[in-house]
């Protein structure tokens, strides 16, 4: 294969500690956006990441290798799933995958954009959540990301102040439910 | 002598209501867009909230963390179709109907019309009503269903709810809205 789908394979097998500040932008499928939001990402694999969203809401996702914590402040609640189930074929699933990437996916290189190599993961198994994924790499590492959904609609996120293999604090993967927040779901 | 200019009395919040029920009446197109967490006993959900109204058809789409696991519900009087992330469709009389059938979810989609926008439902009898000094509901009962008013947005020369936690038995549905338009 090429040097992009090396640089996936590079990240899978190399990264094992990842931080970055992200941006995310949703839009619909006329391209209009209709969400903006930004935090940071912590990935430690194998299994591990957590989404700290700031703006325009505080969400904190947290999968700390069994179970996935999912806390919107707004909303006072928390949902907790089990991991293995509901990360099966996720954009998430895939970075802090414990399968490579290959198996679970078609992966074809596209032209460069942005400054950056591309390559698309489109899902071996039909019914998979989304249509595809593309994930833009940098000399130094993975710099942005584009999912698009079952009804066309592009969530974009593009990382930036990314530290590579930097020790993450174990507490970044742990989640503990702030007092008086109802927990919802197979908490341990 | 300087005189006091006497600010005009605050209508009774009954008068002020009797108003904004109108005002919020005749707004019958409008998209809110927000997130929303469904708990159904020991389950629960967190979803994108896409929510687009017009006087005979609607447009709802939930979508799960990072855009996956999405479903679109979209209808008018007669029919509703669901159709979700894998492309499978279903369709039904209600929404009610389709959601339970399809996802398992007893949602009140007909009433959450109503109650979104602030006003109670109009196919149901008031059991509780609360409002607050400006005559806006804080909290009601209808059906069985506790609704409560966490916090309004100004929209359209009137108020509308951009927060609203609602509950019955096993059951409970919070809803923040980020944005309202109205076309």
């Amino acid at each position: 294969e090429d040097a992009v789908v090396d640089r996936l394979t590079q990240f899978v097998d190399q990264v094992q500690q990842f931080q970055a500040r992200f941006q995310q932008v949703v839009a619909d499928p006329e391209g209009q956006i209709v969400e903006q939001a930004a935090g940071v990402f912590y990935l430690s694999r194998p299994g591990k990441f957590r989404w700290d969203y700031h703006t325009p809401y505080a969400q904190q996702i947290v999968a700390d290798g069994q179970q996935i914590w999912f806390y919107d402040e707004d909303l006072e609640q928390i949902t907790v799933k089990n991991q293995s189930a509901t990360l099966a074929d996720t954009p998430a699933g895939l970075l802090s995958g414990k399968s490579r990437p290959d198996e679970a996916y078609h992966i074809t290189r596209l032209n460069s954009d942005d400054g950056l190599q591309w390559v698309e993961l489109t899902p071996k198994e039909a019914d998979a959540n989304y249509q595809r994924v593309q994930l833009g790499f940098s000399e130094q590492s993975l710099q942005q990301m584009r999912m698009v959904d079952a009804f066309d609609q592009q969530t974009r996120l593009v990382f930036s102040e990314a530290n590579v293999n930097q020790p993450i604090a174990a507490e970044k993967f742990q989640f503990v439910p702030p007092q008086g927040v109802d927990v919802i779901g197979e908490s341990p | 002598c300087s005189t006091l200019w006497q600010s005009k009395p605050q209508a009774p919040a009954e008068t002020l209501w009797l108003e904004r029920q109108s005002q919020l009446k005749q707004l019958d197109n409008w998209t809110l867009r927000g997130r929303t967490a469904i708990q159904q006993g020991k389950e629960g959900w967190n979803a994108g909230v896409s929510w687009h109204q017009s006087p005979d058809q609607f447009e709802i789409r939930l979508t799960g963390p990072f855009s996956q696991g999405a479903v679109n519900l979209s209808g008018d009087q007669n029919a509703v179709l669901l159709t979700n992330s894998s492309g499978e469709r279903y369709v039904a009389a209600t929404p009610e109907q389709l959601l339970e059938e399809v996802l398992g979810w007893q949602l009140p989609i007909s009433a959450l019309r109503d109650w979104v926008k602030g006003l109670p439902f109009s196919e149901a009898a008031v059991t509780y009503r609360e409002l607050d000094r400006d005559g806006r509901l804080v909290a009601l009962e209808q059906a069985g269903w506790q609704v409560s008013f966490m916090r309004y947005v100004p929209f359209q020369g009137t108020d509308v709810p951009d927060k609203i936690f609602i509950k019955r038995d096993q059951l409970s549905v919070r809803l923040v809205v980020s944005a309202w338009q109205s076309e």
